[in-house]
């Protein structure tokens, strides 16, 4: 069969389906402070099973609130506008492509390990002092080109899973073998279209070689945090297999042991609530 | 409230066991408050207060103890790519420490506050 290639998969694209308009105007305006956050909050408001799951997730103890919110406007009180667009973006996205299409591919595992990525980013974030949003939503999104590869390839893919199984690869290999593209380009042919800000745009093209030129920081916390996801088994994947860690990410982070034994704690704490409200 | 925690029926309750919560009776009066550690006195008493199940606190004294051998195993499976029969290349070390502190953190459990 014919290698795709970067173009092939960007005139897919627009057959993808489309996220909620306001969860795209968030996507877009990560790293803008000037957002009119009434107008935001009315139109995520309109939404009502994207408003209950947002809810749900303000409500739940890992958001540390000591009040019960019952509107979008009050999370964003509470929480800051920051932490509840967050907390938007991941029940919009949860729910935004559809299952079962592709043999092979396994949703709900790929859900659970992009929203443990997100949460220890956020958590390496933390210890870094960075901003511990752009750290979530990177680890949320970083992985978003497999299911663009999922969803307009879903033969294809499905081969390439069964490929990685049977010879036991690193999934981006194969993809690179089988396809020509992978998910890494995939996702960030993607973010470009729905106008991410540069910022996740990188985290998602570089998080497998966060040492390349102009990755950025973001990547390496996403790289880093992918690793260690992979690596407490929390997808529940029988054939889960750690990617090589950068030493030039884990340098850079420069946790001890004991500072990392605390985040694999506070990931597997926040990834259960989390995935218990976005997968029921 | 305990984060991780566990409704479970009385009869399987056992002395050691920590409540997550506190118990109530019908009245809304506190039997028992969150943290007690049950003893087979307590556990009778709630028997006789018509309690049918308990919140119990996932801690060291409620959870099933690690099998240590089937973990060291799992993890060395998800790190067979860590390249130790591949060059040793600088990435790997990196891979090597990751795949260390994860088998402590498995195996140790308890982490300092």
């Amino acid at each position: 069969m014919n290698l795709l290639t970067i173009d092939d998969v960007r005139h897919h694209l627009q057959d993808l389906p489309s996220l909620p308009v306001v969860v795209m105007e968030l996507l877009g305006s990560i790293d803008q402070e000037d957002v009119d956050i009434s107008v935001l909050a009315r139109k995520v408001s309109l939404d009502q099973a994207l408003t209950a799951k947002t809810l749900r997730l303000a409500n739940s103890a890992s958001s540390g609130l000591q009040v019960r919110v019952t509107t979008i406007q009050q999370a964003i009180t509470y929480l800051g506008f920051q932490a509840t667009r967050n907390l938007i973006t991941a029940a919009a996205l949860t729910g935004c492509f559809p299952a079962g299409k592709c043999p092979g591919f396994d949703h709900r595992a790929y859900w659970r390990h992009s929203i443990a990525t997100a949460a220890c980013a956020k958590v390496l974030a933390r210890r870094m002092r960075l901003n511990q949003d752009f750290a979530f939503t990177a680890g949320l999104l970083h992985d978003i080109g497999r299911l663009v590869l999922v969803t307009s390839y879903p033969e294809r893919y499905s081969a390439v899973l069964a490929r990685r199984q049977r010879d036991d690869r690193q999934l981006l290999e194969v993809e690179r073998e089988l396809l020509g593209v992978d998910h890494v380009m995939a996702g960030a042919l993607l973010a470009q279209h729905w106008q991410f800000s540069d910022t996740m745009h990188h985290a998602i093209a570089y998080h497998h070689e966060p040492e390349a030129p102009g990755a950025g920081f973001l990547a390496t916390i996403v790289h880093v945090a992918n690793a260690i996801v992979h690596a407490l088994d929390l997808a529940r994947d029988d054939d889960e297999l750690v990617p090589p860690v950068s030493m030039v990410a884990w340098t850079a982070l420069g946790l001890s042991q004991e500072a990392y034994l605390h985040v694999f704690r506070e990931t597997e704490m926040q990834f259960e609530e989390m995935s218990n409200i976005l997968m029921a | 409230m305990h984060a991780a925690h566990q409704m479970i029926d009385l009869d399987q309750a056992s002395p050691g066991m920590v409540l997550s919560d506190a118990i109530l009776d019908q009245q809304g009066q506190v039997l028992l408050a969150e943290g007690s550690v049950l003893t087979d006195a307590t556990i009778a008493a709630l028997a006789r207060h018509d309690i049918a199940m308990v919140p119990i606190a996932l801690s060291a004294g409620a959870t099933p103890p690690v099998d240590a051998a089937a973990v060291t195993a799992r993890i060395a499976y998800i790190f067979r790519g860590d390249g130790s029969e591949r060059d040793a290349g600088p990435s790997d070390t990196a891979t090597a420490l990751l795949h260390r502190y994860i088998l402590d953190y498995r195996l140790d459990g308890e982490v300092a506050p």
